[in-house]
């Protein structure tokens, strides 16, 4: 008798562990902004293959718009200049300092407004992220895995939100044989991650991270890396090293 | 016969209910299959893996030249045109009332499974109830508890049903040496092929062969093998009927499984060529997707084999080639999750329970069927957290290769009393 009350008590405490971890989930079904007034956003340019970009997006390709002056081991900048919403919209206006060195950013900045759909209602037309380069928005609102994937957005894109939220955009262009892919992974807060632009086989011809790397993530890939170091290393001693 | 094997798998079942411990396991497996419905009611309806099944029987049903249009479902359908007769009953419900339905079914199908686990553990070693009752239970409801199983459970995922097939099939194909019963487990271990190709790499080791040191050194059995290949081959053929009829179905098939090109996703998936093509990824090598995975197959389908084929082992070297089948296909596929191992805990726990108590390599069995079980999601934590940096969920594929190491050394290494232990 007491063996079954503690099975029922165990079950019941499991159940209510279970509720507790949905009330987040069900509250963060309200969209809203996952960055503040005043943050800075920096992404840097790992690779950029300026002479493919130009045969296929012609010579002008960088000369204009979130890819102006991009160009290899340069960065950009943002500043979050201010969010606000209105019954339908969430808007987001941005100061943004093209690829540069770094040096010269506190000199030309240019002011960009945004905004989204609340998706507190149904929208009966898609929803297009840009027309040209670089294709895909640098910031969603948050939580940002479910607002993409309900967002009518063009067939063209593929929303991939089991793991990572991930946007896939195939695109064809005239005059160009190949088919052209971009890959862009945001973070829990709404930001661009990672973006690729790429042709077949991993042929990648723009590669552009955000800057900063949480400071949890230097903490566990150090940890995750010293402990298996150490595990093998103890497996080693033990099976090779024993000491008589 | 049937009824028989039905009568010992129910009085089986009572007897591994007296145990305080399998009751447990029932209960955290009731719970598992709660807080998966719970979850799917309130927040995954839209979002699971069952809804490509249910959308893919319902086209099937009625619009089957499009069953590959991937637009037409959440994410891509890739399995056999087949596999989707299994869901069509579901399809008679609405979605929420099917998914419930099968979430329930999996949990007997779960039940069935360590039935059927037991019965394999009787034809290896008729005695191994009276040397190891508790063991086997322990074993059975650590199986029940494990963390996989809710995963299982919240994707609406089929694995459970694919690892039922692949025991059955075991179980008929080792219990006797009858022409017409190796036929059988064949077509049913091709009916889970069909479901869901998991278990496609399973089929060179039903080759009888075996070429080793030991007495008698060479020996083949052709008509066995033939009639084996024929069972498994048969449901997957009737596949080519459809393909013959709706050639468009062929062609949507071979799109999304071979030629076409899907893009690359960063994820967790621990297989060996999942965390090859995340690293040249990041790095920006160029890389073919398919060649990497074909290399990687081939390399451990290779290895296996040729250790299955000199295998010192006289008798049920099936279960080993069963388990180096499951192991290279999570070692080699794209997409290895942790509900996967669903399909390899079974496995280890046979063999676990039916090596001799003192054999030094049945450590590492346990230490991976542990680790499978109880530690492996952990890990997919971490990953989440170390990303940014570093995007290798590396653990579990080093705990599926040592996995796979252990089974190639375990067929050729002279195990001290084994024959022994088996037939007292």
């Amino acid at each position: 008798m007491i063996f079954k009350k503690k099975i029922v008590l165990q079950f019941l405490l499991l159940t209510f562990l279970v509720f507790l971890t949905f009330i987040p989930v069900i509250k963060a079904q309200e969209f809203y902004w996952g960055i503040n007034k005043g943050d800075i956003l920096i992404w840097s340019c790992s690779k950029c293959d300026d002479e493919q970009l130009r045969k296929i997006f012609g010579n002008d390709w960088n000369s204009h718009g979130l890819f102006q002056n991009l160009s290899s081991g340069k960065k950009m900048k943002i500043e979050i200049k201010d969010l606000f919403s209105s019954e339908n919209k969430l808007n987001i206006s941005i100061l943004f300092w093209s690829w540069d060195h770094g040096n010269e950013w506190n000199k030309k900045s240019f002011n960009l407004n945004y905004s989204y759909p609340r998706l507190n209602m149904s929208i009966d037309k898609f929803f297009d992220f840009y027309s040209s380069l670089p294709y895909i928005p640098l910031i969603f609102p948050v939580p940002i895995g479910e607002y993409i994937t309900f967002l009518n957005s063009n067939p063209n894109y593929d929303v991939d939100n089991r793991v990572l939220p991930t946007i896939n955009f195939q695109l064809k262009i005239n005059n160009f044989t190949q088919t052209i892919f971009i890959t862009a992974i945001f973070n829990g807060m709404g930001v661009l991650s990672w973006y690729k632009l790429y042709l077949t086989n991993n042929n990648v011809l723009i590669d552009i991270t955000l800057e900063q790397v949480p400071v949890v993530s230097i903490l566990s890939t150090t940890s995750l890396l010293v402990g298996f170091s150490i595990v093998i290393f103890i497996y080693l001693r033990k099976k090779y090293w024993r000491i008589e | 016969m049937v009824i028989k094997l039905i009568k010992e798998m129910f009085f089986s079942f009572m007897n591994f209910w007296k145990e305080k411990i399998f009751k447990i396991s029932i209960f955290v497996q009731i719970s598992y299959l709660l807080v998966a419905i719970i979850l799917f009611l309130l927040f995954f309806t839209e979002k699971n893996d069952f809804i490509i099944f249910y959308q893919s029987a319902r086209i099937f049903l009625t619009d089957i030249n499009n069953l590959y249009d991937q637009t037409k479902y959440l994410w891509d359908f890739r399995y056999f045109p087949l596999s989707t007769m299994f869901f069509l009953p579901f399809t008679f419900l609405d979605f929420n009332t099917a998914f419930i339905y099968f979430s329930v079914f999996s949990f007997f199908i779960n039940i069935l499974i360590i039935l059927i686990m037991e019965r394999i553990l009787i034809v290896l070693n008729p005695n191994i109830h009276n040397r190891d009752k508790k063991r086997i239970i322990k074993y059975f409801s650590f199986y029940l508890m494990g963390v996989p199983n809710i995963l299982n459970y919240i994707y609406g995922q089929i694995n459970l049903i694919i690892t039922f097939f692949m025991l059955l099939s075991l179980l008929i194909l080792i219990s006797r040496e009858k022409y017409l019963l190796q036929f059988l487990g064949s077509i049913i271990l091709g009916i889970s092929i069909i479901i869901k190709p998991t278990s496609i790499l399973l089929i060179p080791f039903l080759i009888s062969v075996k070429i080793a040191r030991t007495k008698p050194k060479f020996k083949f059995e052709l008509t066995k093998t033939v009639i084996r290949f024929i069972g498994v081959i048969f449901p997957l053929s009737l596949n080519i009927i459809l393909f013959l009829i709706y050639p468009k179905l062929w062609e949507g098939f071979l799109a999304t499984n071979i030629t076409g090109t899907n893009p690359v996703a960063l994820n967790f998936s621990f297989s060996l060529t999942k965390i090859i093509i995340n690293l040249l990824w990041v790095h920006n090598i160029p890389f073919n997707q398919l060649v990497v995975l074909v290399t990687i197959a081939l390399i451990f389908i290779i290895i296996g084999f040729i250790f299955y084929i000199i295998r010192r082992l006289n008798q049920n070297s099936l279960i080993y080639g069963f388990l180096l089948g499951m192991l290279i296909m999570l070692i080699s596929y794209y997409d290895s999750w942790d509900h996967h191992l669903l399909n390899i805990t079974p496995l280890l726990i046979i063999i676990i329970l039916y090596l001799p108590k003192k054999e030094n390599l049945k450590n590492l069995f346990q230490r991976s069927f542990y680790f499978f079980n109880f530690f492996d999601l952990a890990f997919v934590g971490l990953w989440y957290l170390t990303y940014p940096l570093f995007p290798y969920n590396f653990i579990p594929t080093v705990f599926l290769i040592i996995t796979f190491y252990g089974t190639c050394k375990l067929l050729v290494v002279k195990i001290q009393n084994y024959e022994i232990e088996v037939n007292q």
